[in-house]
């Protein structure tokens, strides 16, 4: 009876005082609390890995995969293609101007403020967007943006912020906030017919094995892009690797340059703040 | 003590199923027998057939793109159900409709549910 008394009691505070728990959906969109959080996850799943090592990806979280990785990287298998992306950054359009011109500090250093949010046109900006836009302005056509000449251009910009600190921002603004939104909402739904989320492996399973490979934690998980990766013989975008992690799930993946994709970019580079561009990368 | 009364005492005591009793038996049967006429009809194959299900099929499979949630196998199975139905095997193109369709119902009803679901995998 006592319990009785005790439980209608409960409940006659909690409708006098309005103190329902808040749905999960509920509040304001919080990035900097979801950064926190997201952080604070790995730095405590993997007290023994230093923040700045979860660039790394799965390197950081297996040795036998690390000493195998400080072995290919005596000769990076990006390099060759590093160097055509310097070339062709250098090289000028057909109307005089150069890459450099369309960025500032000539396109040199800027990579770890990308993706950011346009307000002019409402849209998050991704580096292989802006080299684009860089064409287009300059009267030449738009470029794959998965992998060749864009991912070499891209790669040759990403590593001259090599070692700057990915510095993302999300202005109090409802159409950032929504894109980022967005981008989280994606990163955490499941889909595909094997109903997995890009969380149910870089987040829930991170640091697990999948058949041979280690999967990368979700920290860091977009430092070292553009990548070498092995299973494609060559470098290759973010938007690439996105398509590639659909299709493995069984979902029809969407295009590489897709609002979606730029979101879920938008969220998961925001989510690295902090840490050390390292790219371009290798991976397995 | 009689075959049966073991039978009745087991039964009571949950060591065995109840033996079905014949109506239900019948039932049982008659509705097995249907559905084996009805496989071999379907198994048989029409145009009309194959067209009322690549129909569901395709609205289906439309509709979860609208909840942005497509999976590869429906589009496997629409692909092979149009090439079967191309080389004029209704049973088989039906078949690979009706899964199709099956498919695309779980894509949606994945997308519907996800839409709340997400939310509790978020790290907090």
């Amino acid at each position: 009876m006592r319990r009785v008394i005790a439980a209608v009691a409960a409940l006659a505070m909690l409708a006098l005082t309005g103190a329902a728990p808040a749905p999960a959906t509920a509040g304001k969109s919080n990035p900097a609390a979801d950064l926190k959080a997201f952080q604070d996850y790995f730095k405590t799943s993997f007290p023994k890995v230093p923040f700045d090592d979860f660039v790394n990806g799965p390197y950081a979280v297996n040795k036998g995969m690390r000493a195998q990785w400080e072995q290919i990287m005596q000769f990076p298998p990006y390099d060759f293609e590093l160097a055509d992306g310097k070339k062709l950054f250098e090289t000028k359009f057909a109307n005089g101007k150069s890459y450099g011109d369309c960025f500032p500090d000539k396109g040199i250093g800027i990579a770890q403020t990308y993706p950011h949010f346009d307000a002019k046109t409402g849209q998050v900006v991704t580096l292989v967007d802006a080299i684009n836009a860089c064409r287009v302005t300059n009267g030449e056509a738009k470029l794959d943006v998965s992998k060749g000449p864009m991912a070499e251009i891209a790669a040759y910009m990403v590593s001259t912020s090599h070692g700057k600190r990915f510095d993302v921002t999300i202005p109090d603004d409802p159409r950032a906030l929504a894109a980022y939104e967005a981008g989280k909402q994606f990163f955490y739904s499941r889909r595909g017919q094997l109903n997995f989320s890009c969380a149910s492996c870089h987040v829930q399973s991170a640091g697990k094995r999948l058949r041979g490979d280690i999967i990368a934690p979700a920290l860091g998980l977009v430092a070292a892009f553009p990548i070498y990766r092995d299973a494609w013989g060559n470098i290759g975008t973010l938007g690439r690797r996105f398509v590639e992690c659909n299709a493995q799930v069984r979902a029809v993946a969407f295009k590489p340059d897709s609002t979606i994709y730029h979101d879920l970019e938008y969220f998961l580079t925001y989510m690295d703040n902090g840490l050390p561009v390292t790219g371009p990368g290798t991976r397995p | 003590m009689k075959g049966s009364e073991i039978m009745r005492r087991r039964v009571a005591s949950g060591a065995v199923a109840a033996p079905l009793p014949s109506a239900l038996l019948c039932l049982v049967l008659g509705l097995g027998l249907a559905c084996g006429f009805a496989g071999a009809a379907r198994a048989a194959g029409t145009q009309a057939g194959y067209d009322a299900a690549i129909k569901a099929a395709e609205a289906a499979e439309h509709q979860a793109g609208l909840t942005h949630d497509q999976w590869t196998p429906t589009v496997e199975a629409l692909k092979a159900a149009h090439a079967a139905a191309a080389a004029k095997d209704f049973a088989k193109a039906t078949e690979l409709a009706q899964h199709a369709e099956a498919l695309a119902q779980l894509s949606i009803a994945q997308a519907q549910s996800e839409q709340t679901a997400w939310h509790s995998a978020v790290l907090r």
